[in-house]
């Protein structure tokens, strides 16, 4: 009974705590979240409070997973910058996965961004 | 695997990497001051106990890692991305992990000393502080003041919560007066010990909410809030042993022994509780005073 009771008080403090990993704080990106673009964008670019090192960055549409490199040997900073292939009009879905250079910590996060169908005509 | 999925086998994983690394280490620490009150199958208990508890912790430290390459990716097929992996050794991780072996190769080997050599402390001391070479006081900055605090605070931990099962074991023996004794050589340093060890954690842990309302406002303020209530809990326990149960063991009461074990359970489980609250606050919040 006492074991069930702190296990539930765990459970609750999980609770309290939230669902996201939280360490590094993912100031802005560009494109923005929900951004909605007449231009496709040429890089994605990702701030934060603190230098992190960029392990993962996927980008998806549809499904259909977006190639991209990541260069996991770059050294730590603030700003991250992946190039982007040629997109076409589209709801894309980036998902990213850093390590804080300072505590050692993972913490990662996805947002969309849309090209409108006009950008194909640029 | 889900987030939520990646986020408690992290945090089961650092848990169990707490449990085993503080307990080894406590477990030394408690043979320093009681070695010569126990007996030589109790000594040989305590040797596996402490053996046990490094094995645990080294299997969990790689697991954490694995885990952590895995989480980043998102896969289960990430657990084994070599660049992944060097990338979180390379982040503080692996430093951590190497100093943490080191400390529990030295304490492995002074088990095999009747008591443990000045060494053995000091490997048992490099593993229980081997955790503040990574995680938030690292991120303060100047970080010496904090990443000390935590070692001094890791410390007493280590002291405290890794003498409950050695603790547990002399209390199955039933010679209640031997039991005093061991009780109160402990209770004997762990006055000062759990003094130094509140007085480390307050400053720290000003320094990582940067003021006391984040207690409330703040999901990392909510976990420590939780966490001080677990302390508070092993606080009474500790005070109604050394208060009530140990005069009476002193006079031999054969009941105060059934009584002090239960009160060591309970103490252990709110350790756990402690330590699984910790390894949250660490895996899924980040502290107020860093955002």
């Amino acid at each position: 009974m006492i074991k069930r009771g702190f296990t539930a008080m765990a459970v609750v403090g999980m609770i309290l705590a939230g669902p996201a990993f939280g360490h590094a704080k993912l100031r802005s990106t560009v494109p923005a979240a929900d951004a909605q673009l007449i231009e496709a964008p040429k890089s994605v670019t990702l701030t934060f409070n603190e230098n992190v090192r960029l392990a993962v960055l996927s980008v998806a549409a549809g499904g259909r997973q977006i190639p991209v490199t990541v260069d996991r040997s770059a050294p730590a900073a603030s700003q991250v910058t992946v190039t982007l292939p040629a997109l076409t009009p589209g709801t894309y879905q980036v998902r990213w996965s850093v390590l804080s250079a300072d505590d050692g910590h993972a913490t990662q996060g996805t947002f969309s961004f849309t090209i409108m169908a006009a950008a194909a005509s640029h | 695997m889900s987030p939520n999925q990646w986020a408690a086998a992290l945090i089961g994983a650092k848990t169990l990497g707490y449990a085993g690394t503080l307990g080894a280490a406590g477990a030394v620490f408690f043979l320093g001051y009681a070695g010569s009150l126990i007996t030589s199958s109790e000594l040989a208990r305590i040797r596996r106990l402490v053996l046990t508890c490094a094995a645990l912790s080294a299997a969990a430290g790689a697991a954490h890692i694995v885990l952590t390459a895995g989480s980043m990716s998102g896969e289960t097929a990430g657990m084994w991305d070599g660049s992944l992996i060097r990338m979180v050794w390379q982040a503080g991780a692996g430093r951590a992990l190497e100093i943490r072996a080191i400390g529990l190769s030295l304490t492995a080997l002074a088990m095999l000393m009747h008591r443990p050599p000045r060494w053995g402390l000091l490997g048992a001391a490099m593993a229980a502080t081997s955790f503040a070479w990574t995680g938030h006081a690292q991120s303060l900055s100047p970080r010496v003041f904090p990443v000390l605090l935590l070692g001094a605070h890791l410390l007493g931990v280590a002291f405290w919560m890794g003498a409950l099962a050695p603790l547990d074991l002399v209390a199955r023996d039933g010679n209640a007066s031997r039991i005093a004794a061991v009780a109160e050589r402990f209770s004997a340093v762990a006055v000062f010990v759990v003094a130094g060890l509140i007085l480390a954690a307050a400053p720290l842990l000003w320094l990582l909410l940067g003021g006391f309302a984040e207690l409330w406002r703040s999901s990392y303020g909510r976990c420590i809030a939780l966490k001080l209530a677990f302390v508070a809990g092993l606080l009474s326990l500790a005070a109604f042993n050394k208060l009530r149960l140990t005069p009476r063991l002193r006079a031999g009461d054969a009941d105060a022994v059934r009584s002090l074990r239960t009160s060591i359970r309970l103490e252990m489980w709110l350790g756990i509780m402690v330590l699984a609250v910790t390894a949250t606050l660490t895996t899924i919040a980040g502290p107020p005073a860093l955002d």
